[in-house]
């Protein structure tokens, strides 16, 4: 009883960031392309902790609020002076309407163009629904409408998550990417370092 | 600022950035000071091809999707909060992006209120 007890609460505690044992694939062989269209290989983040948040630029509410999350964490870490150790990188699973110029604007409409330790990749839709698989990212394309000019209009329904991948690539916790306690994110990086 | 028409008053608007061909969100609170309720059925806006009211939702697995709503009903003597992570006016297909301090004005239809304009800024 006792030991169950302590279990539960152990799940509690883990709550806002449960630790987790999944790697992140760096052996799959993962090309993606960033922001200026230059061709990323998943590997070569290997050796530095990862902030990785999952979005898609059609979205208007959750993913604003998962870059809003990263930014703050950005600019703690960039405090602590852990620039040169920590990567950020927002993936985005929308692959189709998300190209390297789109990733692109949306960097610099945040603000975050300049940024030399943030990456905004996307890639070939089989190659991005293989990593969103391997990573336990549900993505799924909502009801279409049409605008009035003719434009195909659909919306995502997704997972809200921000990893944290140490620097032997296991992912050591997650968080909720909308609601994460700034604070709780960075002792995770913290012990991830 | 606080848009205020009659008894509906508007306060604490502010929009998403966005790109152009994106998408945003506007926010706001939306106070009725009547002792009947009020409705919103529609917004409109000229940076936008399409505009809507959109909730946010979170499914039983965890996962957050979006969906429209025709309307929402503000109560009497009371207050409905379009907020992150909730509902919000949808801006689709915008025209031009949307750059932190940009304003653009938007036009609310309520059903006995009317039609309210404000404007909303990029924050």
């Amino acid at each position: 009883m006792r030991k169950a007890l302590i279990f539960f609460a152990f799940l509690i505690s883990c709550g806002k960031g449960i630790n987790y044992s999944q790697s992140f694939p760096y052996d799959k062989g993962y090309v993606l392309f960033d922001q200026n269209g230059k061709e990323r290989k998943l590997d070569e983040f290997k050796g530095k902790v990862l902030v990785v948040g999952y979005i898609y630029t059609h979205c208007p509410d959750i993913c604003p609020l998962i870059t809003d999350n990263m930014r703050k964490i950005y600019k703690e870490v960039s405090k602590n002076g852990w620039s040169n150790k920590v990567v950020f990188l927002s993936i985005s699973f929308d692959p189709r309407r998300d190209k390297p110029e789109v990733l692109n604007n949306y960097a610099k409409i945040y603000g975050l163009d300049t940024v030399k330790n943030w990456f905004f990749l996307t890639g070939n839709p089989k190659t991005i629904d293989s990593l969103m698989k391997d990573l336990s990212i549900v993505v799924e394309i909502g009801p279409m409408e049409v605008s009035e000019s003719g434009d195909t209009i659909y919306f995502i329904v997704h997972t809200d998550r921000i990893h944290i991948v140490d620097k032997r690539g296991k992912i050591v916790s997650y968080f909720k990417g909308s609601e994460a306690n700034v604070d709780d994110v960075i002792k995770a990086i913290r012990r991830a370092i | 600022m606080i848009w205020m028409l009659a008894f509906i008053d508007i306060a604490d608007i502010w929009a998403r950035p966005g790109i152009k061909g994106g998408n945003s969100a506007v926010y706001m609170v939306i106070r009725n000071n009547d002792t009947l309720p009020d409705t919103l059925y529609k917004a409109s806006s000229d940076i936008a091809a399409m505009v809507e009211i959109h909730k946010t939702y979170k499914d039983k697995k965890g996962k957050m999707g979006m969906e429209r709503v025709d309307y929402v009903v503000i109560p009497p003597k009371g207050e409905f909060k379009l907020e992150p992570g909730g509902y919000h006016i949808m801006l689709m297909k915008l025209k031009k992006n949307l750059r932190g301090g940009k304003k653009f004005n938007l036009s609310l239809y309520f059903k006995r209120a009317g039609k309210i304009d404000i404007t909303a800024e990029v924050k």
